[in-house]
């Protein structure tokens, strides 16, 4: 097969990969337009999986760190939007940087203890606070109703609000959450805190030898990505118009964990092939077995981190070189081309 | 004083199911660097062995000791299958596979026994003791015993014999033992396979204590994950001694505290974990460790 040359941030280049997103984006906006509301509803939930995940791939995939409790801060944002809304009457729409600010606060709170050692007590505290999470919400039960949870009536969501049904408007809400938080993770890491944050992942002393303080970039990452954990599970709040305990197990933040490494560690794309497949592996193999999925995603992390640690996105990258070459313009510029 | 007296016994007892667990964790974390946070599925998954003998008609007993053998079986082959090709990858990796194990683990047993709560047989008779008015039940003084009689024959096996040796040779550094002509992958794997068996134990004894389904062990783990980081990853005696230290705690804290009650238990080793990273790092009896570049 031909293999043609474009060298990365050329005109062509920009070309190439502002019609990828136009399509990526076009995609998006037809799609409830084009299928019914049942699987409209169904993208929405994996379109929430995909802020769950691209939230823990900011801390794994940049930061080299690993959170397990990623699905009490999820569930922190479900709470704070069904309790304020359901149950003190806010704004649906307020409760979003309300879930934000909590969540983010809750983060700095887990972060700055776990600054003192790496990788392994971070897991090891954050393991403890996904366990410690159903019982915590359980003995507060005067307020978040113990394990029956709390809801929101529906009237708070109409059934029909311009011209588009409950699904479908729900859809271009979480559609548009998505877009910003995205695009705001994209800039944070490619900015200068991203880079520093990369450089500690790789190795931490010489990064502090380049005047990188690790301890304020470690913990502004984790309360960062407890932020998009929180706003996720507020829209997931939104959504579903529940939070229970048992929704938010340490199984949800393996589940996470489970499609960040299918889609691909430090992709962007791949915390959305990521919620797709959380969306959809589980659906089908209930159906057969209650414990299947969970079989599933557990053979799968292991299979993948054992012979494509990449996961999706490193297998999309290999299938694209093979097509057209992408070349840094240095390359270009010492002749090698 | 009787209350007192009654729940540090009561400490003793989980305490010691910690500590097995705990075991289990240090005995694989010295060997390979590799914490394994599947260690408490694994005993789950032993525990359900033992009831599917015991419900094929074996003794109570001897189904729980088919079990711990067939859990040593297949520890030391999910070290060779699934651990092997990871034990020298980044942190991320390992954890990412041991979590990996713990899913489908726990799923693998939902999958074949179900998700309702299975009554075990007890393994120690139903009497208690009577000592100064204090009740000690057979099953206290029976799992203590059995953590004892373990852990002084782990350590019998370190410091006395030649596979010991060739452990803690590895444990040391794994090149130089390589260079002396220790089978480091045979040791190893061994090591995994006695981790699975103790932590087998641990499961087994906390079975007809807990109640069995796929999630019994899921709270034990972070008890033990506690223990092992308070007395130190790398120390085998620190793992007993925090893990009774977390059990009676964690008892009293619930008896006397009545905000933390039986619901918020989980609150000691959370806070002990805290505690452990601001003050003393390497844990009790563990040895310090200083980053090189």
């Amino acid at each position: 097969m031909a293999k043609f040359t474009v060298v990365r941030g050329s005109s062509q280049y920009r070309t190439y990969t502002g019609l990828g997103f136009g399509a990526a984006l076009l995609v998006l906006v037809l799609l409830p337009i084009v299928t019914s509301d049942f699987i409209t509803f169904q993208f929405t939930m994996a379109l929430l999986w995909s802020m769950g995940v691209l939230s823990l791939n900011m801390l794994t995939g940049w930061s080299g760190q690993i959170s397990l409790g990623h699905s009490a801060l999820f569930g922190i944002g479900a709470y704070t939007t069904v309790m304020l809304t359901g149950s003190y009457g806010w704004h649906p729409l307020l409760t979003v940087p309300m879930a934000a600010l909590i969540s983010f606060l809750f983060g700095f709170a887990i972060g700055v203890p776990a600054l003192r050692l790496a990788g392994l007590y971070l897991a090891l505290m954050t393991l403890a606070i996904g366990v410690a999470f159903v019982p915590l919400i359980r003995r507060f039960k005067e307020y978040t109703g113990g394990s029956m949870g709390v809801s929101i009536k529906s009237k708070v969501f109409p059934k029909e609000m311009w011209g588009l049904s409950r699904d479908q408007y729900l859809y271009y809400l979480v559609a548009i959450a998505v877009i910003i938080l995205f695009a705001l993770a994209r800039n944070l890491l490619k900015s200068r805190v991203g880079r520093a944050i990369t450089a500690m992942r790789d190795n931490e002393i010489p990064a502090q030898t380049m005047g990188i303080y690790p301890a304020r970039y470690k913990v502004l990452i984790f309360a960062t990505s407890a932020m998009f954990a929180g706003i996720a599970g507020s829209l997931y709040g939104f959504v579903i118009r529940f939070a229970a305990p048992y929704s938010f197990t340490l199984t949800l933040a393996i589940t996470i964990l489970a499609a960040l490494v299918v889609g691909g560690i430090g992709t962007f794309a791949g915390a959305i092939i990521g919620g797709i497949f959380i969306q959809f592996v589980p659906y089908y193999a209930e159906q057969v077995n209650q414990g299947l999925a969970g079989l599933v995603f557990g053979v799968i992390i292991i299979v993948i981190m054992l012979i494509a640690p990449l996961g999706f996105m490193g297998f999309v990258k290999k299938m694209r070189a093979k097509i057209v070459n992408v070349v840094d313009p240095s390359v270009v510029r010492s002749g090698q081309v | 004083m009787t209350k007192f007296f009654q729940l540090v016994i009561a400490g003793i007892e989980i305490g010691s199911i910690y500590a097995l667990v705990a075991l289990a964790i240090v005995i694989i974390y010295a060997s390979t660097g590799l914490k394994n946070l599947a260690q408490g599925e694994m005993a789950m998954f032993s525990a359900f062995i033992a009831f599917q003998f015991y419900n094929w008609g074996l003794g109570p007993w001897l189904a729980a000791i088919l079990a711990v053998v067939a859990t040593f079986i297949l520890g030391m082959l999910l070290q060779q299958v699934v651990l092997k090709p990871v034990q020298d990858s980044s942190l991320l990796t390992v954890v990412i596979v041991t979590l990996g194990v713990f899913l489908a683990l726990s799923s693998l047993a939902g999958f074949i026994w179900g998700y309702l709560v299975q009554a075990v047989p007890a393994l120690f008779p139903d009497s208690t003791l009577k000592i100064g008015g204090v009740g000690v039940s057979a099953s206290a003084l029976g799992v203590f015993a059995v953590l004892l009689g373990l852990s002084g024959g782990l350590f019998l096996l370190f410091q006395f014999t030649k596979i010991g040796l060739a452990m803690r040779a590895v444990a040391y550094n794994k090149e130089t033992s390589t260079l002396v002509g220790v089978p480091v992958n045979r040791v190893i794997m061994l090591g995994f396979g006695m981790a699975a068996a103790f932590g087998a134990a641990g499961g087994i004894f906390a079975a007809p204590k807990l109640f069995l389904d796929p999630f019994m062990m899921l709270t034990v783990l972070i008890y033990a994950l506690a223990a092992a980081a308070f007395g130190g990853l790398d120390s085998p005696l620190g793992a007993v001694i925090a893990g009774l230290f977390i059990g009676v705690i964690e008892n009293l804290a619930g008896g006397y505290i009545g905000f933390i009650g039986s619901d918020l238990k989980i609150i000691v080793p959370l806070v002990l974990i805290l505690g452990t990273l601001i003050f003393r790092p390497q844990g009790l009896l563990g040895k310090k460790y200083i980053p090189r570049v």
